[in-house]
């Protein structure tokens, strides 16, 4: 019965790694030398387009191009999927029923409904993916400011990603001293019972650290936010880009 | 005689934290410009919660603080924050980053440093201090050394006037511990450090302040108090 702390360990791995993508942003690859300014509304269109159609065939290009994008980009295809994969097994799972009739025998059009669905997620989460593999937070979140998005949400996002890091690291410590001090095997009740307590004590670590961290940015100069801007680059690498982009759209318009 | 300005001056200051609990209680010091003050005290003495109070990150519950002539306040807090630096017992509260390099831009983008100049800054000092290796690492992935060191390095590269120190040698190397107080020791700022830690005060500071299990001051004085034993013996350091 540790299952339910087994997954919660898993997970608190997987998210703190999903965040941490220093291996991939600083590469010399195609979209790390893209200038964020354009990377970011580029793939923001590629992401839209696909999630408009349901055509087979007009989604199927996507993925040349996404793996295009994972080579050029240095980016290990190992890594890549092992950050796609659960999205899109998930989502297929979600919507499987919806191959079967009511006679319970599979049809083809709700089969190619499930796949299409699935294919949809996979090249919506590729390309968000492909964007935090190769794009430093700091700078999303110059971009961000640059397109003068609402600051309270800009806010919002920044002190999110401040939080979950020091949130999962918090959850992963918990669950390491608690394991660290088990000696036997706990029955159904008992992990319920302790796991409720673990909970609440994991909640009030999270909250004083939050308190620390915060006293600790003051210390630092606060949170106003001043970002530094980089300045704005346009050269072969941007053209090929903006043409790419502009062609797809033509292709599905 | 030569009259030093004053750092930090606290009146009559206590902290009770909102559960009730006693951070500090009726504590009075005056600090000079310039000075090295060790608050030394055994664990759960207030040494933490003086430095947030010194530092004005937390106001009084009573009394009053000044720090370079100014008391803490919303109006006061780049002032503050532009001269005053503090490093954190626990550096995973101190480093909230995406990498090393942010870490160290983070506060001169706060202050408004020209990121050409604060991007040379932070490279000479990461230099310096040997963490250039890692600087695009994220903070939560270093060694517990590694993280103590790049807190320091993100509070004195500024060059603050006072720089509060707490636990700087608290779960470090001995290689780490050498560097941390050859920087304290090199540091021409007005350094308060707080440590339970006997063997490096006479390193790090000439004048003492004696915290005991009170949460009040037992003596302020010089480097004799390390060789009066019943008094550190009240305080619960022995």
């Amino acid at each position: 019965m540790e299952l339910i702390e087994r997954t919660l360990k898993e997970a608190t791995n997987f998210f703190q790694n999903f965040f941490a993508t220093e291996r991939t942003v600083y590469r010399r690859g195609f979209l790390q030398k893209l200038d964020a300014r354009l990377k970011l509304p580029g793939m923001l269109i590629l992401l839209i387009l696909p999630l408009s159609t349901f055509d087979p065939f007009k989604l199927s290009p996507m993925l040349f191009f996404i793996l295009f994008l994972v080579l050029s980009s240095r980016i290990e295809f190992k890594l890549f999927i092992s950050r796609i994969w659960l999205f899109t097994l998930f989502s297929f799972v979600v919507v499987l029923p919806r191959a079967f009739s009511p006679e319970l025998t599979i049809s083809e059009p709700g089969l190619i409904y499930a796949v299409t669905f699935s294919l949809r997620v996979f090249i919506a989460t590729s390309l968000l993916s492909l964007i935090i593999l190769t794009t430093p937070f700091s700078e999303i979140i110059s971009v961000l400011r640059f397109f003068k998005l609402p600051e309270s949400f800009i806010s919002v996002l920044v002190i999110t990603y401040r939080y979950i890091t020091l949130t999962f690291s918090e959850m992963l410590r918990v669950l390491l001293a608690r394991e660290s001090r088990r000696v036997k095997g706990q029955s159904f009740s008992e992990i319920w019972r302790s796991g409720g307590s673990a909970l609440g004590v994991f909640f009030i670590r999270i909250y004083e650290r939050s308190e620390r961290v915060y006293l600790s940015s003051i210390s630092r100069g606060g949170f106003r936010q001043r970002p530094y801007t980089f300045p704005m680059k346009f050269g072969p690498i941007e053209a090929f880009f903006i043409t790419f982009v502009s062609a797809i759209v033509w292709w599905y318009i | 005689m030569v009259h030093l300005k004053t750092a930090v001056v606290a009146k009559d200051v206590s902290y009770t934290y909102p559960d009730g609990t006693l951070g500090v209680k009726d504590v009075s010091l005056s600090i000079s410009e310039g000075e090295r003050v060790v608050l030394l005290g055994p664990n759960g003495s207030g040494k933490s919660t003086l430095i947030m109070l010194l530092s004005g990150l937390i106001p009084p519950t009573e009394g009053r603080i000044e720090i370079l002539g100014v008391e803490p306040s919303k109006k006061n807090s780049e002032f503050l924050r532009r001269n005053v630096a503090v490093v954190f017992q626990n550096p995973d509260d101190f480093l909230f980053n995406p990498t090393v390099k942010e870490e160290l831009l983070y506060t001169p983008a706060q202050l408004g440093i020209p990121f050409d100049d604060a991007l040379r800054i932070a490279q000479e000092f990461a230099k310096k201090f040997e963490i250039d290796a890692i600087l695009e690492k994220p903070p939560f992935r270093l060694s517990g050394g590694e993280k103590k060191k790049v807190s320091i390095v993100c509070s004195i590269m500024l060059n603050p006037r006072i720089l509060f120190l707490d636990e700087p040698t608290a779960n470090v190397d001995a290689k780490t511990r050498r560097k941390i107080l050859e920087i304290i020791e090199k540091s021409t700022s007005t350094v308060i450090t707080a440590t339970h830690e006997l063997d490096i005060v006479p390193k790090i500071g000439r004048k003492i302040v004696l915290m005991g299990m009170e949460k009040e001051i037992e003596a302020i004085g010089g480097i004799e108090i390390l060789e009066d034993e019943k008094l550190l013996e009240k305080s619960g350091l022995i």
